[in-house]
């Protein structure tokens, strides 16, 4: 049969069902009465040939039974009857129904939402041209590389089509946007081609060939074109950057979505490198550019990045001057540069916990599901009675189960879709694309694929044991749910439990982990006092943009703005640096000691970090001073004087007094003396440990990109618009942000936050479904026992002796599901162990937390049913049957 | 399937069916007494497996049917054979020859 015809059939015989059945039973029953008509014909009494005539049809109704089997679309016919008949199961018992949709619902939803996040952060394809051949490059030890060094590479490769270079800026804006701090982007002149951004209006830069060309030409991001009103017209718009004209020639198209991305400095404006004059596209020694390659159709990244390295061999060898010889180039696909390394592992840890909770969802549903169908033994086996296939009561099961999973599905996308919402609109947590996850297409096969797997997980076990069903002793039991389950069952409900057990333990053991990991991130000793440092971020060139910087001015300007502010009330003490502890810092001149001068003639991975800074920096900041002294107003540049910390002084001179010993820096390009020792300081982050630090006076070779800190009385963030209002007003130098330290280190951890909630709230949640599995399974073994241990008090057993009895039973299971969680956990750790910052510390204390919480409610999960089985009263219970 | 005196071979009711009926038009007892005449009264098909082969056989398209008086004017069902029926009918013979062809080959051999 044609499978068209076949559909056209089975679409006719379920729309017309009631004109098909009266046909049908018109049919078989002429055929009986023309029979009937047959006989009498041949002389047989009217009475005698319709018996026989019916007995030779075979009984009208099995005769239509099977033209009904045959027909075309029985089986969907049988599945409605099925749903049918499941929802009323479902109505039938309240209780059951709701509990297992609650759990579907949460398991799913949870899992779900947290689907979406991954696939909008990680999973989704870049929203660039062909996006699978874009990689990051960048270079070991520092990131950055030279724009020539950039070109050298890729004229060395055959698998780089093209290198795209950037470099953040942060210049000062005037739009009718508004006045501010601008994250600008400055590219080489094929971003936007090898990149592939799309442009909703405009054009591309000009192509000159020569990256020292500006043209003051500007590309904005759809978001940044609407604040500053939007329209589909660019005529003559403009924007000023650090007071120079821009005419904006491009508008980039919403889905782009560049001001979301991190890892280019969420910038709102592009434009050519040549526009800032501080940066010299043609200097190998201009190290601050990082890179965008789109490989050949085809090519690897792995045959890319060997070119490179080999180019780089030969650069190496050409000018030793300009690289040192740890300098690598790197690659990494695109799409991982921009979610970073970090936030993949924090999002698929949290996914896994979010599975972990969807199995032990499952297996407390299943648990549910095997109770019930005990109580349901009569029924199966009265329909076996009547001819029903295995085959046919498996189906039946399976729909069943599909129905009830599909409606806590239907529940759990509504929460899902609710919670995904939630967090992509509140900004808790600050996740590149993550404004982009919704409950799409690919969001909903998940959850699609998620419920049939758990509708057929639910099925499997419970058909497994209806399939050994012993017919007889079912039947012969009846209605009465009083006798014992079978010792099959129950083995399974128990490793249900433990399983339960197992896997509970591990999400409780990884969020004690997570919360020790932040706990310990955030009260580590930092090498410096957080709590009431404010700092602003300043460019101090100002107005005067030059390519020349006037040390004095400069230097002038700094004094007073720090003079205006230490007038502040509430303002306790004002310092400055060129970066702050916990920012990150890189510049590795060439450095070395008296103790090994021939070390100044190469440049050095293992050179210090150089912070130049004023003289009551350490006091401000509150960094402890070991031995010597601190800067003075008579450090003045002229004196060359340094500050080294403990792990520098470690580094240099192991076991000796630094005060005194005398050091080069790059920085000078002059010889200091060590005036004093200070302690070390995360200046990266809080997960990573401190590194050689040198400090220099800010008076010896000013900087004018400058962070000021204020130390205050009371709640820093309370001064924070003072102190920006303060800057504001004055002309000559502008202000990039102003933040509080604790703002930045609660920043530096909201992902592990993030994470560390959502863990230990599955944690919360599995720890209460296996105790509640834990409670449900005994407490519906002592309802089938009742009997039992009725005839054991009747016979002089102990009260205390059935509660031993009992309690010992199960807590042989749960032991074992202990013992799994505890192994389980313990390779989790291993696994996860970059995830649990220093968790290694509280390893044993976590565990060992968790394994007492966990014994301690199985185990009051068992003595609750355990006590009230104890308490039966043999003549009631034996008398009941 | 088959509850005559010989069992029908699987596949082989639908063949039977289709031959029985011709060009004529049957209700399905006349299809049974039919067949029952063209084998001479080897096979009877009984109401169980008739009435199910008919129904399909009608979905597939091989055959049609009607409302018609009977010989003894009784309402029936008539069916009659179609143009894809016939078509299937020489499929069914040549899938039919082929079988008794192979199977009388194999017992001739010694």
């Amino acid at each position: 049969m044609s499978r068209m015809s076949h559909m056209r059939a089975a679409l006719k015989n379920l729309v017309h069902r009631q004109r098909i059945e009266a046909e049908l039973d018109s049919e078989v029953r002429a055929c009986a009465e023309m029979l009937a008509a047959e006989k009498i014909a041949e002389g047989m009494p009217a009475a005698e040939a319709r018996r026989r005539a019916l007995a030779e049809l075979g009984g009208a109704e099995q005769v239509k039974q099977a033209v009904r089997d045959d027909r075309a679309g029985t089986r969907v016919a049988a599945l409605w009857q099925d749903v049918r008949f499941g929802l009323r199961q479902l109505r039938r018992s309240p209780g059951f129904a709701i509990m297992g949709l609650l759990i579907i619902a949460m398991g799913v939803g949870v899992t779900t939402a947290m689907y979406s996040i991954v696939d909008a952060v990680i999973l989704k394809p870049l929203p660039f041209v062909q996006p699978d051949r874009l990689v990051a490059v960048g270079s070991i030890p520092s990131r950055y590389f030279s724009f020539p060094t950039m070109e050298d590479w890729r004229k060395g490769s055959s698998a780089v089509e093209s290198i795209a270079a950037y470099t953040g800026w942060a210049p000062r804006i005037e739009s009718s946007a508004g006045l501010g701090h601008a994250n600008a982007l400055l590219v080489s002149q094929n971003f936007l081609g090898t990149v592939g951004v799309p442009l909703r209006l405009g054009q591309d830069f000009t192509q000159s060939g020569n990256e020292r060309d500006c043209f003051s030409q500007a590309i904005v991001t759809n978001s940044y074109w609407r604040r500053m009103g939007g329209g589909d017209a660019l005529d003559g718009r403009t924007i000023s950057l650090d007071y120079q004209t821009y005419s904006i020639i491009g508008v980039l198209a919403p889905k782009a979505g560049l001001e979301d991305i991190e890892a280019l400095g969420e910038p709102s404006i592009l434009t050519p490198i040549g526009c800032d004059p501080a940066k010299d596209p043609e200097s190998r020694g201009d190290r601050t550019f990082q890179g965008i390659a789109r490989l050949k159709q085809g090519a690897s990244m792995l045959a890319a990045l060997q070119d490179l390295a080999r180019t780089q061999k030969n650069l190496s060898r050409a000018y030793p001057r300009y690289y040192s010889p740890t300098f690598v180039p790197t690659m990494m696909p695109l799409n991982d540069f921009i979610s970073g390394t970090e936030t993949r592992s924090s999002l698929l840890a949290t996914l896994a916990a979010c599975g972990m909770l969807l199995l032990i969802s499952c297996a407390n549903l299943t648990n549910l599901l095997l109770a019930r169908s005990t109580r349901r033994r009569s029924e199966f086996a009265l329909r076996t009675m009547l001819g029903a296939r295995p085959q046919r009561l498996f189906r039946q099961m399976l729909t069943e189960n599909a129905t009830l999973v599909a409606l806590g599905s239907a529940l759990g996308v509504v929460v899902a879709s609710v919670s995904v919402h939630l967090v992509s609109h509140v900004s808790v947590i600050h996740l590149p694309r993550l404004n982009q996850a919704r409950m799409d297409l690919p969001a909903i096969v998940f959850a699609v694929s998620v419920s049939a797997a758990i509708a057929i997980l639910l099925t499997l076990l419970p058909a497994a044991r209806s399939k050994r069903m012993a017919l007889t002793e079912d039947l012969r039991s009846g209605g009465s749910g009083t006798t014992s389950a079978p010792q099959g069952l129950r083995r399974a409900g128990r490793m249900l439990v433990a399983a339960q057990i197992a896997l509970a333990f591990m999400l409780v053991a990884a969020s004690g982990w997570m919360v020790s990991s932040v706990v310990i991130l955030l009260h580590q000793p930092l090498g410096f006092a957080p709590e009431h440092l404010l700092f602003a971020s300043t460019d101090l060139r100002g107005q005067l943009r030059g390519a020349t910087i006037d040390p004095a001015l400069t230097l002038e300007k700094l004094r007073e703005a720090m003079t205006a502010l230490r007038g502040l009330p509430g303002v306790e003490e004002v310092a400055a640096a060129n970066d702050k502890p916990l920012g990150g810092r890189v510049n590795r001149y060439g450095f070395c000691s008296d103790v090994h001068p021939e070390d100044c003639q190469q440049s050095s991975a293992e050179a210090p970090d150089v912070f130049l800074v004023t003289p009551t920096y350490f006091e401000t900041v509150g960094q402890v001073l070991i031995r010597g002294r601190v800067f003075n107003g008579a450090d003045d540049g002229r004196n060359h004087v340094a500050i080294v910390n403990r792990a520098l002084a470690q580094h240099e001179w192991p076991g000796r007094n630094p005060v005194g010993h005398r050091i080069f820096s790059g920085d000078l390009q002059a010889w200091a003396t060590v005036v004093g020792e200070v302690g070390d300081v995360h200046t990266y982050s809080l997960d990573r440990a401190p590194v050689s630090n040198l400090y220099l006076p800010e008076a010896d070779g000013p900087d004018t990109s400058m962070t000021i800190f204020l130390r205050t009385g009371s709640d820093p963030s309370e001064l924070d618009e003072t102190v920006r209002r303060t800057l504001r007003s004055r002309t000559d130098l502008t202000v990039r942000y102003v933040e509080s330290m604790p703002e930045l280190m609660a920043h530096a951890v909201a992902l592990r936050k993030f994470a560390m909630w959502i863990v230990a709230a599955f944690g919360l949640v599995a720890l209460g479904l296996a105790t509640l599995g834990t409670y449900a399974l005994l407490a519906y073994e002592v309802s089938l026992r009742e009997r039992e241990i009725g005839i054991r008090l009747a016979l002089g057993s102990q009260r205390s002796g059935i509660l031993v009895l009992l309690v010992w039973q199960e807590s042989q299971w749960i032991a074992a599901g202990l013992t799994a969680g505890l192994l389980g956990a313990i390779l989790m750790g291993y696994i996860l162990r970059a995830e649990f910052y220093h968790a290694g510390a509280a390893s044993g204390p976590v565990l060992a937390a968790a394994l007492s919480l966990l014994a301690l409610f199985a185990l009051a999960a068992v003595a609750i049913p355990g006590r009230r089985a104890s308490l039966l009263d043999p003549s009631v219970t034996l008398r009941r049957e | 399937m088959g509850e005559g005196k010989t069992t029908l071979l699987q596949g082989t009711l639908d063949l039977l069916i289709l031959k029985a009926i011709g060009d004529g038009e049957f209700h399905g007892l006349g299809v049974s007494r039919r067949i029952e005449q063209i084998t001479h009264g080897t096979f009877q098909v009984g109401p169980g497996s008739l009435f199910p082969a008919l129904h399909r056989m009608e979905e597939a398209g091989w055959l049609a049917s009607f409302w018609g008086d009977s010989e003894n004017n009784r309402r029936a069902k008539f069916y009659r054979r179609t143009k894809a029926g016939e078509r299937q009918l020489g499929i069914e013979t040549e899938e039919w020859a082929t079988i008794t062809r192979a199977i009388a080959n194999a017992l001739k051999t010694t």
